[in-house]
């Protein structure tokens, strides 16, 4: 059971913002910044963080989707851009994604069963079309749809059934790893269940793995084991979802956490914490702690000098003076 | 409800869209009041009819295709959708305006915030001199927490970020001091910690200045927050009607009951439990199931519920519930 699946070690992406029409100077974003994560087999892990953060990034960055500037990726010990063109490419068969806009990430021109059969098309090309069909049929089961789904389109589809299509494209090669990537933040809270639910059962009988990228902490909360919460690319704290959200230790952690509604008006008058100004931009980061901007505790060290990632009971913790 | 002072009297309004794929009732007879000095929510998920009724109230229904067909909006006992386009351009901004979901669509990308705030002043107040408006959006910028007002007045809105954005938003909205905001979703496309700054930001300048609130959300969190009084809509009509308290409390729609319980649980107990879940979708609303509904995704529907529309029956003091089986014990 706590076998490293997934593994990131310092990754880095930056993006380079082009000197613009009138001229200026080239700005560096660093989307992701030395980040180092563990994701061990069968588990949920959740990247949580506000726009900006990086996490969307970073599980892409993971999957090789975007070009990473410094650090490694392993998948079961191999680092990934050791790999040639070809090994890369059978990898990614046991590597996949469910995007978070179930209206943008399937081809309005192609059917279900195209769209279905294209993972098929890709990594089973000897594959008889007789048997992608049986192969689509049994998928579409799995994600609770009918099998007369495959003549339709894309459009046809509520946004719930539109997700259970991205998922059953994600699980046509049998993978081992899924990135999650908001994967029901565009859905209404009677179908996230739903597909939270179905995203469980699919866990327990194909052993799965996520990388579950969400803004939503009570999502988190509920079927992650292990949480990253990241900060304009840096990874504040990570540690076991329940010991987190019981104890944070992070300051940014705390003032997340608190500010979700709380769903029971009898609490409405409780004492809030309320994080000051704004999410500092990524291009000018300040310089130290990049959260010491907001940080109702931060202290004259920590507008000086950046925090380094520490072990303190189990997490690892980026600040100078943690909340223990 | 009804013993207090109301400001809008929504009765029995109807809302239609005429398509291609036939008659489209968005909202199909709905009553509802909003107390004065309170926050009412709307509340229900995609294609409940939630911002059509807004847009009804606002006067900003497209038509055609869309058509008013039935009902009152009495506001201050005027029926807003009798009057004409020129009085209804007097009435908002004025006395009834709306915050939008979307800060980074909804301001002009081309003037300055401090021009689009004053706009509102300058075309409901024309004697107003230049120096006295620019006074005022600098005030009002200042009270809706944006920092360095003075020179935030030249800021074009791409300069500004999401949270500050929707706060030029909410300047421009209460300018006019209005008797009634409309908020539709002002929190959706923000931050968790943006969404409660600016959350907080509504609910105090509401005490402050005693303005009535329409809140328009998906989100239930962000109603017990915030709300007192809360209608559920389900497939454009209301489901259950009440005080906050006794929605949460005592939720006696099962399609509240179900929406309540869909919630992952925040308060750690459940997890890696099975989520609650309502079964199936809501109905197209080209076409409708007879009867109420939501039978046909409701655990606990009998025969008759598949057969006639149930009326809004009270279960409690101003608690009202759409549903056959609300006076049974549940």
């Amino acid at each position: 059971m706590n076998n490293i699946l997934v593994q990131t070690k310092g990754l880095k992406v930056t993006f380079s913002a082009e000197a613009g029409m009138f001229g200026g100077e080239a700005r560096v974003v660093k989307a992701v910044d030395d980040v180092s994560i563990d994701i061990a087999e069968r588990e949920t892990y959740a990247l949580v963080g506000e726009s900006g953060c990086g996490k969307t990034t970073l599980g892409r960055a993971i999957l090789r989707l975007v070009p990473t500037t410094g650090g490694q990726v392993f998948f079961r010990g191999e680092d990934l851009s050791s790999l040639s063109p070809e090994a890369m490419r059978s990898l990614r068969r046991k590597m996949q994604i469910i995007f978070q806009d179930p209206y943008a990430s399937l081809n309005p021109r192609m059917r279900v069963r195209e769209i279905l059969a294209e993972p098929f098309r890709t990594h089973e090309p000897k594959m008889s079309a007789k048997d992608v069909d049986e192969r689509i049929a049994a998928l579409l089961s799995v994600v609770g749809m009918r099998s007369d789904t495959m003549r339709k389109y894309p459009h046809q589809f509520s946004g719930g059934q539109r997700q259970r299509i991205g998922i059953a494209r994600a699980l046509a090669l049998n993978p081992e790893f899924i990135v999650c990537d908001e994967a029901v933040s565009a859905l209404d809270v009677s179908i996230q269940a739903q597909v939270l639910n179905l995203l469980s059962d699919l866990q327990k009988e194909f052993r799965l793995t996520y990388l579950f990228i969400t803004h939503n902490l009570s999502v988190v909360r509920h079927i992650a084991d292990k949480v990253c919460v990241m900060f304009l690319g840096k990874a504040m704290e990570i540690g076991d979802t329940e010991d987190l959200f019981a104890r944070p230790f992070h300051p940014y952690t705390k003032f997340l956490i608190a500010a979700a509604p709380v769903p029971d008006p009898t609490q409405r008058d409780r004492e809030r914490l309320l994080l000051k100004g704004d999410i500092p931009s990524p291009i000018n980061l300040p310089p130290g702690c990049r959260f010491s901007t907001r940080c109702p505790y931060a202290q004259e060290r920590c507008r000086m000098e950046e925090p380094e990632a520490v072990a303190l009971e189990g997490r690892a913790v980026s600040c100078h003076y943690p909340l223990v | 409800m009804s013993a207090q002072e109301t400001i809008l009297d929504v009765k029995n309004l109807r809302t239609l869209f005429l398509t291609r794929k036939g008659i489209v009732p968005a909202v199909d007879g709905i009553s509802f009041s909003v107390r004065k000095g309170k926050v009412t929510g709307l509340v229900g998920e995609s294609g409940c009819g939630k911002s059509v009724t807004s847009l009804s109230i606002m006067g900003l229904i497209p038509q055609p295709p869309g058509k008013i067909a039935g009902g009152e909006i009495l506001f201050e006992g005027r029926d807003l959708s009798k009057l004409s386009y020129k009085e209804m351009c007097r009435v908002r901004g004025k006395d009834i305006s709306m915050i939008f979901q979307e800060p980074m669509t909804s301001l002009n990308p081309v003037k300055t915030v401090g021009y689009q705030v004053g706009e509102v002043l300058r075309i409901h107040q024309r004697d107003v001199a230049d120096a006295e408006v620019r006074r005022r959006v600098v005030e009002m910028l200042d009270l809706v927490g944006i920092p360095e007002p003075e020179s935030r007045v030249r800021a074009f809105p791409h300069q500004l970020s999401g949270g500050l954005r929707q706060r030029v938003m909410i300047a421009m909205a209460l300018i006019c001091d209005p008797k009634l905001l409309v908020a539709d979703e002002p929190t959706t496309a923000l931050d968790v910690t943006i969404q409660a700054q600016v959350l907080k930001l509504m609910m105090d300048l509401q005490r402050r200045i005693g303005t009535s609130i329409i809140l328009i959300t998906h989100d239930l969190g962000v109603v017990a927050e915030t709300c007192d009084d809360v209608n559920v809509m389900y497939a454009g009509s209301i489901v259950e009607q009440g005080d906050v308290f006794n929605i949460f409390r005592n939720p006696s729609h099962p399609y509240t009951r179900g929406l309540l319980r869909s919630i992952p649980d925040t308060g750690g107990t459940g997890r890696k439990e099975r989520l609650f879940s309502i079964d199936g979708m809501v109905p197209s609303l080209t076409d409708l199931p007879p009867g109420c509904r939501f039978a046909p995704r409701c655990t606990q529907a009998r025969e008759s519920c598949f057969k006639e529309m149930p009326e809004l029956v009270p279960v409690g003091e101003g608690h009202f519930v759409r549903c056959n089986r609300a006076r049974e014990a549940c």
